[in-house]
Parts: C-alpha cells; sequence; structure tokens
C-alpha cells in the first residue's frame, strides 16, 4: 500500500516540473505519445490527437485582457497537481477506453501528472507502451491497479476522473467530498454509450486552473506610449 | 460652462468671487471638444501675430541649432535614449531603482536583469555627444563582462539561485552607480541648499534666477512631513540669507509641494489639510516673510486641485501673508478648469489687492490622470487627450494672464521648453510684467537665446536633494520629455524640420477630423465590447454635492426584506400573519441605528422556491440567449441609476466606505454587462470528433442553480453569481448571507424591473444553518455557486454529493492567506501605499486582502517603520464620512474572533503597530488595525479576516523558500510582488500557486474581465468569476450528430 502512496510522492514531484514547462513542450511531448499510440491503437490515438486539437486552442496562448492603461493583464491556465484517473470494468470495454484517453489527454495537456488506476490490461499496454517511446518525463503518467483507488482518493489529489458505472460514480464523489483539504469534483462519465465527455471540446477546461497576472508598468516608463497617442504624431 | 471670451471682458470680472468659484468644479471633467471650441478664439493668433510668432520661432531655433554647446549632455542622452526604444526604458528603470538598493546582490541582479535584453551596441556612434558614447561603451562592456546569454536548462530554483548567490561584480556595481551619479547631477542642482546656492551663481551671474525645489515625494508619515518640514525652512533660511547680489539676477524663490507636507493631504482629509496643514504653511510662510523669500506651491494631482485652492485662499487672505505679495501657485494649463481657476484668482487678487506670483505649466502627471479616469469609470478626463489642445489652452490661458484685466494682480511666470510657446508669450505680451521658467538640466540653450532675444526674465525650476530622492522626480521629467515626438527631443535633433517646429498649436489642433484624440477612449469605453461601469468623483465638488446630498437623503430610510417566491415578495404577509421571526437590522458602525428588518425563509419557503425554479425552467432555457442579455443590461443600467441607494445601504447594512460602496456598485454593473457578452459567445459549435462524427455541440443552462454570496460584497458577488446563471440557461434560488439580505432584496426588486420572469430567480434571505442544509441537499438542484469560507464550502460539497444524484457543478470561492513578496528594488513608499491600501482597505474583508507581508531583511526596517506611520494616519470611523478610511466588521461575531487572534498574537509575536478606536466607535463593531512583526506564515494556522497584518522579514538568498512556505499553506488566492527585478518577480510568478497575482501594485480591487478572480487549493474550485471561462460551468454540452462519416464506420476503427 506505502507503494501506491510513494507514487502519487513521485507524481507530485513531476508535475512540478510539468507544470512549468511552456504549453508547446507538453503539447509536443504529448504529440509523441499520440503518434506512438497510433502504432498499437489507432483509434486511441485519434482521441488523444483530437483533445491535444481542442485543447491547444483554450490553453496555448494566454488572453491578453483589455483594461485601463498603464497595466498589463493577463489570463492563463495551469494544471492542478495530480489527477487521479480511474477507468472501471463495463460492458462497454472501447467506449471506456476512448474515454479515459480523453480525460487522460486532456489533464496531461492541461499540465497535470496523472495517477491512472485500471484494470483493463490491453489499455493499460496501449498507454505504458505509448508513454516509453514518447519518452514522457518520469512518474508523470502512473499506471496503476484499479483497487488502489481508495487509497490515492487519501492523497493530495487535485482532479479526479471515473469512467463506468453510476453506482461506483456516486460512492466516488462521495467519498471525494468526505475528504479534508482541497475541494476536487468529479468528472466521470457513466453513459458509455453516448460518451458526450470524450466528445466535448472543452474536456481540458475541467483539468485546469486558471490563474492572472497583471503587471503595473507605470512605474518602468510603460507610460511613453500613452504620451505618444496624445501627441502630435498622431 | 461660460463663454470663454468673456474673460476678457471686463463685466465679467464684476461678479461675486463666490460665483466666480462656482464656474470652476463644473468644468472638470467638461467635454472636451465643447470646451476647447471656447478657448480656441483665445488661443488664436491674429494674421499679424502668427507670422510674427513662427518668424521668431524660426530664429530661435536657428540660433539653437547653430549654437556648438546648444545640446546639454541629458538633452543628449534622451535623443540617443528615447523612451520609445527599450534601452531608454530599461535605462530608466535602473537609474530609478539601483541607488536606492542597499544589498549587493540584489543591485547586481538588478544590472544583469536590465542589461542582458537590450540591443546597446546599435546605440553607439549614434551621437556625437561623449557623454553618450561613454554610457554605451560602459553599458555594452558590462553587458559583455557579465556574460549574458541564454542559460543552460536548469531547474528554476537552481536558476534563482544562481541569480540571487551569485557573486557580486563590485566594479560593475560601482561603475553603474557612477553611471546614475552622472545622470543625476544632470537634473539636480545640488545636493543640499547651500551646495545649490554655490552651483547656481554662475547662471544668476548671466541674470538667470532660481525657484529652489527640495526634492522629495509625498509624505507617507508624520515624520516625513515634519523633514519635509525642515528642508523648506532650511531652504527659506538659506535663499533669505544669502548675500548674493546682482542687479540682473532677481530674487530666487522656492517651490513647496504640499504633500510633502502632510501625509493627508487629500480631499477626504479638508478639515485636517485647512487646520494642521494650514499651521504648517503658515510657519513656513511667517519666516518666508520675515526674509521676503518668495513661494509658490506647487500644483500636483487633478483632484486636489479644489482643496489646493481652498488652502490658498484660507493663507493667502491670513495675517501672516495679507500685504505680501510674494506667495504664489502653479497651474496646470492641460486642467480643463484652468481658465476659470485664472479668472477666480485674478479676482482675488484683485479684491485682497495682493500680488499673485503664478507659474503657468502645462501639466506633468498626464499620463496617470488618464490611467486613474479610466479605473474609476469617470464621465470624461480632467485633462485633454492631445498634447495640442494642452499647447492651445496654454497659449488661451496666456492670452488672459497678458491682459490688462489680470496686469497687477498676477505676477504671470511661463514654464515652457517649447520654442512656439516662449515666441508666442513674447509676442501676445504688450507689457514686460511677467517672467519665463524652465527646469534645471532642460532648456538652456533655449532660454540662453530666448531671454538674448526678449529680455525677459528667467527663472530656473531647480530641484535640490540626494540623488537617492532625485529618483522619482527624474521618472516623470524623463517621462515627460523623453518621448521623441516631445519638443525637447525634436529641437535638438537636426533631422527634423524647423517648420514642423513652428506651427500654431491651434494649426495642428484644428487639422484633425477631432479635438479630443479618438486613440484614447473616452472611460467608459476602455472596454472593446462592453460599456465601463460609471464611477463617481467624490474629491470633486461638483460631483459630489449632488451624490452626497442623495446618499444623506437615504441614510433615515428603513428598508425591508422576505423571501420572493415566484415573484411575489411576502415580508408584509410574514410581517402581519406573525409567522417568522422579524430580524431587526442595525448598522455595523453604530447598533443602536435600525436599518430595517427582514423576514428569514423557512424550510417550506425553500420547497417553494425550488419548486418555483423548476417550473420556470423550460421556459427561461428557451429564451433566446439575446433576450437574457438584453435583461442583464437593463439591470446594470438601473444599478447605476441607484448608486446613490445603494451606497447608503452599503454604509447602512455592510459598514461599507463612500469608496467602497460605489465600488461594490460598480463592480456588479460590470458583472452583469461581462455575462451579458459572454453569454452570447455561447454559440453552438459544429465540429468533426474523433470518431469522424460530426456533431453540434450547444451549451444549454442545466436547471436550477443555487447562489450563495458572502456579506463582504452583498451585491457585487450576489449579483455575479446569480447573473451567470441566469445567463447561462438556468433559474436561481439566491440565498444572501443573513448580514446583508437588504441590499440583495433590494438587487432582486431591479430584477423584475429589469424584466426578468417572476419565477427565474427565488430570493431566501436566511442563516445558512436554517436553510442551507435544504437547499444543497434537494435533489432538483443543477449545481451552487458558492463564495464563503473554505469549511463552509466543505460541508456543501458534502451536503451535495450525498444526494442520490449525478454530481453537479460546485463552483467554490473561498479563502486565502494572501502574501506579498517585496525585494530591495521595491520603492518603499509605492510598497508601504499599497500594503496600507491591501491590508486595511474595507477592514480587510476582502478575500483578496494582503494577510502577510514578507519584507526582504535589508529593507525590512525602513519599510516598516513607515508602515507603522502610515497607520497611525488612518482614520477608523463612521463609514458615511468621506474621511473614514477603515470602517466597522460586519458583525459582532467577527469582532470577538478577530480580537481573539489580536489578542493572541499580541503574546505571542511583536506588536508593530495598532490604532486606537475613537469614540466613534463605541457603538459599532470595530477592530483596531493592527500589524505584527512574525517569525512565519506557518504561524497562522487559519485567515483572519479583517484588519490584521504580518510581517515577515526574510534574507535575499531564501527567496525560493519562502515561495514554498507560502505554497505550503494551501491556500492560492492572491499574490502582490514589489520588485523592479523583471526575472525575480517573473520567476515568483511562475512558481507561486496563486490565483491572482498583482505585481508593482496592490492586490485589490479585481476588474471583471481585466482580472478574473479565483484561486486555487483550498481558495475554490475555479473557473474565475468575471472570466472568459465561467459561464461554461453553468452549462451542460447537447450533443446533435449531424452526419456521419460512413469511411470510418466502414473501417472498423469506430465501433
Amino acid at each position: 500500500m506505502i507503494n501506491h502512496v510513494t507514487r502519487f510522492t513521485d507524481a507530485q514531484q513531476a508535475w512540478e516540473q510539468w507544470n512549468l514547462a511552456p504549453f508547446d513542450h507538453k503539447l509536443s511531448q504529448l504529440q509523441a505519445f499520440s503518434a506512438a499510440l497510433q502504432q498499437g491503437n489507432a483509434t486511441l490515438a485519434k482521441v488523444c490527437q483530437f483533445h491535444l486539437e481542442q485543447g491547444k486552442k483554450w490553453l496555448a496562448q494566454p488572453h491578453r485582457l483589455i483594461g485601463p492603461t498603464g497595466e498589463t493583464n493577463e489570463l492563463y491556465t495551469a494544471g492542478r497537481g495530480v489527477a487521479l484517473l480511474i477507468l472501471d470494468n463495463t460492458d462497454h470495454c472501447q467506449q471506456a477506453q476512448q474515454s479515459m484517453m480523453a480525460m487522460l489527454s486532456a489533464a496531461l495537456l492541461a499540465g497535470n501528472a496523472v495517477l491512472l488506476c485500471s484494470d483493463d490490461i490491453t489499455f493499460n499496454n496501449a498507454v505504458n507502451n505509448a508513454m516509453q517511446q514518447a519518452q514522457l518525463p518520469a512518474h508523470l503518467l502512473h499506471i496503476i491497479a484499479f483497487d488502489a483507488y481508495p487509497v490515492l482518493l487519501g492523497c493530495d489529489i487535485r482532479s479526479a476522473g471515473y469512467i463506468g458505472s453510476s453506482q461506483v460514480e456516486l460512492s466516488l464523489n462521495l467519498q471525494l467530498a468526505k475528504r479534508d483539504g482541497v475541494i476536487v469534483g468529479l468528472v466521470s462519465e457513466t453513459d458509455l454509450p453516448a460518451m458526450s465527455l470524450a466528445h466535448d471540446p472543452l474536456l481540458a477546461l475541467r483539468f485546469i486552473t486558471e490563474r492572472t497576472r497583471t503587471i503595473n508598468i507605470t512605474a518602468v516608463g510603460g507610460n511613453a506610449t500613452l504620451l505618444e497617442l496624445g501627441s502630435a504624431a498622431h | 460652462m461660460f463663454t470663454a471670451t468673456d474673460v476678457l471682458k471686463a463685466a465679467f470680472h464684476e461678479q461675486p468671487l463666490d460665483q466666480l468659484w462656482s464656474l470652476i468644479s463644473p468644468l472638470y471633467m467638461v467635454d472636451e471638444t465643447q470646451w476647447l471650441t471656447e478657448l480656441l478664439p483665445l488661443a488664436t493668433p491674429s494674421a499679424a501675430e502668427k507670422a510674427q510668432i513662427a518668424d521668431k520661432t524660426s530664429q530661435l531655433i536657428k540660433a539653437i541649432r547653430a549654437d556648438k554647446n546648444a545640446i546639454q549632455m541629458i538633452d543628449a542622452l534622451l535623443l540617443e535614449y528615447s523612451l520609445d526604444t527599450q534601452e531608454g526604458i530599461l535605462l530608466m528603470c535602473l537609474a530609478e531603482a539601483l541607488m536606492r538598493i542597499p544589498d549587493s546582490a540584489t543591485a547586481d541582479a538588478l544590472i544583469k536583469d536590465k542589461l542582458s535584453v537590450a540591443d546597446w551596441q546599435s546605440h553607439l556612434a549614434h551621437s556625437d555627444s561623449v557623454f553618450v558614447n561613454a554610457s554605451t561603451w560602459g553599458l555594452m562592456l558590462t553587458g559583455k563582462v557579465i556574460g549574458l546569454g541564454n542559460p543552460a536548462p536548469q531547474s528554476p530554483t537552481q536558476a534563482l539561485n544562481k541569480l540571487v548567490n551569485k557573486l557580486s561584480e563590485p566594479v560593475i556595481r560601482q561603475a553603474m552607480h557612477q553611471a546614475m551619479k552622472v545622470m543625476g547631477h544632470q537634473f539636480v542642482l545640488g545636493r543640499n541648499i547651500n551646495e545649490a546656492q554655490h552651483k547656481g551663481r554662475p547662471m544668476r551671474d548671466k541674470g538667470f534666477t532660481y525657484s529652489f525645489d527640495m526634492l522629495g515625494e509625498a509624505a507617507l508619515t508624520s515624520a516625513d512631513a515634519k523633514k519635509y518640514y525642515q528642508d523648506y525652512l532650511t531652504a527659506i533660511e538659506a535663499v533669505g540669507k544669502d548675500q548674493y547680489t546682482s542687479k540682473t539676477s532677481p530674487a530666487p524663490s522656492v517651490s513647496i509641494k504640499l504633500s510633502a507636507l502632510h501625509p493627508r493631504y487629500e480631499v477626504a482629509n479638508k478639515a485636517r489639510v485647512l487646520t494642521e496643514l494650514y499651521e504648517t504653511l503658515s510657519r513656513l510662510l511667517r519666516r518666508a516673510v520675515e526674509l521676503d523669500v518668495a513661494i509658490t506651491i506647487d500644483a500636483e494631482e487633478a483632484d486636489r486641485l479644489e482643496l489646493s485652492l481652498q488652502l490658498f485662499e484660507k493663507l493667502y487672505r491670513s495675517d501672516v501673508v495679507k500685504g505680501w505679495g510674494k506667495f504664489g501657485l502653479v497651474i496646470q494649463a492641460y486642467s480643463k478648469r484652468a481658465l476659470p481657476v485664472l479668472v477666480w484668482l485674478n479676482a482675488l487678487a484683485k479684491e485682497q489687492g495682493d500680488l499673485i506670483p503664478l507659474r503657468l505649466v502645462k501639466g506633468a502627471y498626464w499620463d496617470s490622470e488618464i490611467k486613474w479616469s479610466q479605473q474609476a469609470g469617470y464621465a470624461n478626463y480632467p485633462v485633454y487627450t492631445r498634447k495640442e489642445a494642452t499647447d492651445v489652452a496654454y497659449l488661451a490661458c496666456a492670452r488672459f494672464l497678458l491682459s490688462d484685466l489680470v496686469r497687477g494682480n498676477i505676477f504671470p511666470q511661463f514654464a515652457s521648453h517649447n520654442a512656439q510657446t516662449v515666441s508666442a508669450i513674447a509676442v501676445m505680451a504688450n507689457h514686460k510684467d511677467f517672467e519665463f521658467q524652465r527646469l534645471h538640466g532642460m532648456g538652456e540653450a533655449l532660454y540662453n537665446h530666448a531671454m538674448a532675444a526678449y529680455q525677459q526674465s528667467v527663472r530656473i525650476y531647480a530641484p535640490v536633494g540626494s540623488h537617492k530622492d532625485l529618483l522619482p522626480y527624474l521618472v516623470r521629467r524623463l517621462l515627460e520629455n523623453g518621448a521623441n515626438s516631445s519638443f525637447v527631443h525634436r529641437l535638438v535633433d537636426a533631422r527634423c524640420p524647423i517648420d514642423t517646429l513652428t506651427q500654431h498649436p491651434v494649426d495642428m489642433l484644428t487639422s484633425y477630423d477631432s479635438f479630443n484624440n479618438t486613440q484614447i477612449p473616452l472611460p467608459g469605453q476602455v472596454f472593446p465590447d462592453r460599456a465601463n461601469s460609471l464611477g463617481i468623483n467624490v474629491d470633486i465638488i461638483s460631483e459630489a454635492e449632488p451624490f452626497e446630498s442623495q446618499v444623506h437623503h437615504l441614510l433615515s430610510k428603513q428598508w425591508t426584506a422576505g423571501p420572493i417566491i415566484n415573484g411575489v415578495a411576502l415580508f408584509d404577509q410574514l410581517f402581519q400573519t406573525n409567522d417568522v421571526h422579524i430580524e431587526t437590522i442595525t448598522a455595523p458602525y453604530d447598533r443602536r441605528i435600525q436599518v430595517g428588518s427582514v423576514a428569514f425563509a423557512s424550510q417550506e419557503h425553500v420547497t417553494a422556491a425550488i419548486s418555483g425554479a423548476e417550473a420556470a425552467f423550460p421556459a427561461w432555457q428557451q429564451t433566446p440567449v439575446t433576450e437574457k442579455a438584453a435583461m442583464l443590461e437593463k439591470l446594470a443600467d438601473l444599478l447605476e441609476q441607484h448608486l446613490a441607494e445603494f451606497t447608503a445601504l452599503c454604509h447602512q447594512e455592510a459598514g461599507k466606505t463612500i469608496h467602497d460602496s460605489i465600488d461594490e456598485v460598480r463592480e456588479a454593473v460590470d458583472f452583469c454587462r461581462y455575462y451579458a457578452k459572454q453569454a452570447q459567445q455561447l454559440t453552438p459549435q459544429t465540429l468533426t470528433s474523433f470518431d469522424g462524427v460530426t456533431r453540434t455541440s450547444t451549451r444549454q443552462g442545466r436547471g436550477v442553480f443555487v447562489c450563495i454570496s458572502p456579506w463582504n460584497f452583498p451585491l457585487a458577488i450576489f449579483l455575479g453569481q446569480i447573473s451567470a446563471a441566469l445567463v447561462a440557461g438556468n433559474t436561481v434560488v439566491a440565498k444572501p448571507a443573513e448580514q446583508t439580505s437588504l441590499i440583495a432584496a433590494r438587487a432582486v426588486d431591479l430584477m423584475a424591473e429589469a424584466g426578468f420572469p417572476a419565477g427565474v430567480i427565488q430570493y431566501l434571505p436566511g442563516r445558512g444553518t436554517d436553510i442551507g442544509h435544504a437547499l444543497t441537499s434537494h435533489p432538483a438542484i443543477a449545481g451552487v455557486a458558492f463564495t464563503g469560507s473554505t469549511p463552509t464550502a466543505q460541508r456543501i460539497n458534502i451536503s451535495l454529493a450525498s444526494r442520490v444524484a449525478k454530481p453537479v457543478p460546485f463552483i467554490a470561492e473561498t479563502g486565502g492567506q494572501n502574501a506579498m513578496i517585496v525585494d530591495s528594488t521595491a520603492l518603499p513608499e509605492q510598497v508601504v501605499r499599497d500594503v496600507i491600501r491591501s491590508a486595511f482597505a474595507s477592514a480587510g474583508q476582502r478575500c483578496s486582502a494582503l494577510r502577510v507581508l514578507f519584507i526582504q531583511q535589508d529593507i525590512a526596517e525602513r519599510v516598516i517603520a513607515l508602515i507603522k506611520g502610515a497607520m497611525e494616519e488612518l482614520n477608523v470611523g463612521l463609514p458615511y464620512l468621506h474621511q473614514t478610511d477603515v470602517g466597522p466588521v460586519i458583525d459582532s461575531n467577527a469582532k470577538q474572533k478577530l480580537l481573539t487572534h489580536i489578542e493572541h498574537m499580541s503574546q505571542t509575536q511583536r506588536k508593530v503597530a495598532q490604532l486606537p478606536l475613537n469614540n466613534a466607535c463605541t457603538e459599532g463593531d470595530f477592530v483596531p488595525p493592527t500589524a505584527f512583526e512574525i517569525d512565519d506564515i506557518s504561524c497562522l494556522t487559519q485567515e483572519h479576516f479583517g484588519p490584521i497584518l504580518h510581517i515577515v522579514r526574510f534574507k535575499a538568498s531564501e527567496l525560493a523558500q519562502v515561495v514554498e512556505r507560502i505554497n505550503q499553506t494551501g491556500f492560492g488566492l492572491t499574490m502582490g510582488i514589489h520588485s523592479r527585478n523583471e526575472t525575480t518577480y517573473r520567476w515568483i510568478e511562475q512558481h507561486a500557486r496563486v490565483g491572482n497575482c498583482y505585481i508593482n501594485r496592490d492586490q485589490v480591487g479585481a476588474v471583471v474581465g481585466v482580472q478574473p478572480f479565483g484561486g486555487q487549493g483550498l481558495s475554490g474550485t475555479g473557473p474565475k468569476a468575471g472570466g472568459p471561462h465561467y459561464l461554461y460551468r453553468f452549462t451542460e454540452q447537447h450533443i446533435t450528430e449531424q452526419q456521419i462519416i460512413s469511411e470510418a464506420k466502414a473501417s472498423g476503427a469506430i465501433s
């Protein structure tokens, strides 16, 4: 059991670097991951690629926010921390795999490290092989047995995803709510034939935290631009 | 508005002084085009004047350019390092900060930071000035010596340690210090008055004279004000006792900056200004009169103009000054009020019979005035938006000042570095009773030649003080003259044709399509897609008086609130039937004052409200988003129309000060307008998914949202949550904090007026303990938006998750343990202003408020002393008074918790300062603003939501650990950083896990759509309120499949 907690610690350390890495770096690493998936499971690769493309639209560039003069204001996103993603056994194995790949791609692209609890050997192997081939940073993504998730819920995970049944979803949601500390919402999919979560182009937004950075530039001459606007040159 | 040309008619000046005074304030932010149209006839030259001005200007410029000594070193530096270049800005950044940094490690890091990014080599040999080339060689060499370049990738901690711990390079540092001193010498006449007098002799021999200005920025503390008083007194004594005599050089004078003599020189503290500052000035003036040293009161920000005139009048009429004729002041021509001020001063002088020396300047705070007006949402600007407009106004004012109606009342002193302005004045004048003024270090050649040409006296405004004090002054001067469009710049730039410099400003202004600068939007239009919320400037009489009168009338009103279900307000019914307990609401600042009554909702009301909201949902969801948005826009307009009423309510129910109340309404307005626009972007999106199927995704409302809002932003957050939920297509059950039910109820009234259908907003006042669980455990609830404490958020989360229902969105904004990090490059005065506001504004009851200040130990003593002194100047008291800085806390429960913490801290940590509470506070829930020095942030186990500041010192080498310790608290809401080192502040910003990071400013007052607000970790779930991602969380995705690509199916790739 202690082994799982150690994995959380490793993942948390990996997250710090991953989160600080530029978006383009993360994207290129995950594109390599997607390319590697292609060799083993083309559909999963497509799912991954879809979420990388959609996520890129939302996460790649900071939003420059227009306000009063003399300040720069930017909104950008970062990862929340370590995400716990749980893939349960279901009757819709392929849809479950695709939904989990959607979550996994979105969570990693958003800047999180991932603990993936899954007993789906096919899926695990595909992910593991791709991870090795793409040379994702060490400890960024751990594949762990499904039944380890209750222990990992006790760690300081910052996102949680679940693919499986409604019953487990309810129970998991309550367990998450009862934890001390940070409030973690559950991202889940139980209607696997519909797979609406996997098709949601905004899925990455569920795994981010937003940050704003405001810099007063009047103190250092930034308003020279404003002086220019008031000048004869215009 | 009056007819400007009337100022040249004698009859106009026969109006009583009071009547002339009343013409000033209404012009504060008058429409620019209208007022310039009035001023133009005054500024427009006759054909003869125009020809003469152009000719004389041309001659002057030719003479200057022919003069080998014309370009002073500083002019040359400005020419080469214009502020339009990156190097110019970096050079100024370095100059501004370097000399005040006490520790070499931080100084070296700053030098590296500034020198690493610029292309110094490109400036080499562009200039003929030895000084400039020497500087460039030095800068370039320095860049090379430091060996900058792209370092190999390393961990951020390693990078920072390297940055902070790298061995100092004393040679480089000393060289840079020396370079900065050289720059300082160009702008400062002497480090003290004696040195200045001595160095001024050669110019006096040539017939020039001086007005000495003792360097120093606004005083933040009484101790600083006393020091500046002593400086001024010393200057007056020295000037008065100077034995130098000359037939050609008139007697020097002393210029006084009022903000240096009183820590609260502002309209809010008018009573103190007109007594305490009046006394201080009286003492200085008494000595000045004894020694016959003329005194000039400097001009400062536009908001202080009316106050400065009132103070001037009181002093001018006093026995100390009466009969003297050498007490003068400065008027800024860029102010739209300048002309009526001159008219009033002329009448004042005429009435008393004492000459008023008056320096007419163009104005040095232009960029700040523009910024403040935009931030505050004023209807217009107090200054002109084109430089040519200011030049026109200057000439219009000059025309009046040179007229016979003024001669003998006001002695005009024209300060300008513009050859055209100087020539225009010389031509317009039909007498010799005036002088010119220029800044030390600038325009020397211009005035050498102008003096010879026009035979007018020239006074040099000369800063006196240490180089350290020079810096803020220098920055302002450089900003004023450093842009390459400025006259100073173009005068010495031989590439600039002379005829472009002789153009008359009237011609230049009238050649534009519009008098106002269309590139500078009005304050109400700074946002590209929505109107800015309207603000009131209570420092301006014409704005404040009608507003305050409205608020005052409402202070005695009694308000009521009860559940509003399906559009039916139940208060009267509940009151009459005695069904529920009616709460009496009292004012936090005086519990004897009854404000209104509230009937709290029962469990039955909760059931009814949720049913009503469920019933209303289908129709509301189908309502086009444009209609929903229009209702929000209408609501925003109604809120603005009811600004006075909500201000009164905020005073009475929430204990909010005037500024806080106005800001509260403005934020609510901004939320409404912002979400109205955002909602219209939630349009259906069609895209092909990974399975090759093209789908259309629409975002729709989820159902019934519960919105639970806090008391600290009783209108803004209440409406922020509701408006987002509604416009996204949900219906809402809203529960405000029980402490501020009246404000919320009034907002719901306005929602009905704005057209929101009855069932879509259900209002339930009540205690969380009574109805909170019933609300959040109801199976019909489709989501909850909550702002409040972290433990309450956790309880709500459990309540929601305990339902037998699918997980729903829970958007929680919770607490913080907000820090500010200050390194030794920061400007202490700026830091202290921002600390005081961040920690004590709103009595510290903002989620964003500063709780823990980390100061680098090298500057800690000075900064802590300033904080202590600035705290002593704060006024704790009744929130509806303009003078009040800190009002009450929300209730006795909050007060007790805060006092317990203060007691605990007093016993275990070192108290830095604590304000005494005066008699005004005895009947209310007041907590004295208090500051402690503590060992570490870990001493604090929870947030203390009130006016309590904790201070921690740190070593420069521990910066990375400081950030880590802040992260370890688990909270992550706001952070402030003060540093001039971009590498440092960017590193901190990147590594601190906070939602909102503010650099070189205060850390409160996030603006909707500009600084979306919300934290991470224990501080909240996100998404950020007032941000582009917020509305999505209130929606759910509905997918319609459009086209199945058979190929994908056939391939078997898709099951």
